[in-house]
């Protein structure tokens, strides 16, 4: 399978969850920002030809172990992983409704995150372009 | 045709399940033919129940399943009794990895914390398997978004502790959401 199209999906969540964000559709922006993480770390794991799980959980576990070992921040990108699925998780199954605070937050990890990916895979920003 | 292009194996007892994936699998080998690649009872993640793998999948495709899961409620008189997950052989793929992660080490030092840190609001720390693939399951008295933070705060310490990121996936539930 190839890993470009999670890359294009990882971009195409990223800017869907920056509209939802600017006409206040709050909770979509928290769900898109997960799902653009998750079709990113697909796409990494294609490209390193190690097949996905397709469980959200089983993905952060095995991601971090594949594509993260060796990186620095690896425990604080675990916790931003996890801590992003599970507000997804809120708002998605739960009673929880996500406000622009909320929302913001989330941005807020998911760009902290990002930025730690992108020192080991720098070439990820020409998906973003 | 080459090999063995069907293989039909019956288990010790039919349940009406299985006459609905026979009568479903009847159709849906009239309307894809050889896109068709397999139909089987499943046991979903996310609750489905029949996994029917096709060789494409389009729009098309996916329409043509639907409409013959609604011939075979129709039939059988049973709506709502199959949900399907439509994949390719690639997303089986993905479907189908199977890994095992080794929290116990970590867990009753993640419970130290907890306990230090929430007090008589944390009511329960446990292992658990759940849907998506989480790990541990935190119950609490009150949620809020400062408790939940505070919880990945300690899950944070003991992954760096351990020198093991990534491996618990929390869920973190009060009462009355189990």
């Amino acid at each position: 399978m190839s890993y470009e199209i999670y890359l294009r999906k990882f971009r195409i969540f990223y800017e869907e969850a920056l509209k939802d964000l600017k006409i206040g559709a709050y909770n979509k922006t928290v769900s898109a920002l997960w799902f653009s993480i998750e079709a990113l770390l697909r796409g990494l794991l294609l490209k390193n030809n190690k097949n996905p799980p397709e469980r959200s959980g089983k993905l952060i576990n095995v991601a971090t172990e594949i594509l993260f070992h060796d990186v620095k921040d690896a425990t604080r990108l675990s916790r931003l992983l996890t801590s992003l699925y599970y507000r997804r998780r809120e708002i998605d199954h739960r009673k929880k409704i996500a406000d622009k605070t909320y929302a913001e937050f989330s941005l807020r990890k998911y760009n902290e995150a990002l930025a730690i990916i992108m020192k080991k895979y720098p070439w990820i920003k020409q998906f973003l372009m | 045709m080459q090999g063995m292009p069907l293989k039909l194996i019956v288990k010790k007892t039919i349940s009406q399940m299985d006459t609905l994936i026979m009568k479903l699998f009847e159709i849906l080998i009239k309307k894809l033919r050889s896109t068709l690649l397999l139909v089987e009872t499943y046991d979903g993640w996310d609750g489905s129940n029949v996994r029917i793998i096709v060789k494409v999948k389009n729009d098309d495709i996916v329409e043509k399943i639907f409409d013959a899961i609604e011939q075979v409620e129709r039939e059988f008189g049973s709506p709502g009794k199959i949900i399907p997950d439509i994949v390719t052989p690639d997303e089986a793929r993905m479907q189908d990895v199977d890994i095992e992660i080794d929290i116990s080490r970590m867990l009753p030092r993640l419970k130290i914390i907890l306990k230090e840190i929430l007090g008589d609001n944390l009511i329960n720390i446990m292992p658990y398997d759940g849907w998506d693939g989480s790990n541990v399951r935190i119950i609490v008295k009150v949620k809020n978004d400062d408790i939940v933070e505070k919880i990945f705060d300690a899950i944070e310490q003991v992954e760096r502790e351990f020198g093991s990121p990534g491996k618990i996936i929390p869920d973190i539930v009060t009462q009355n959401e189990l």
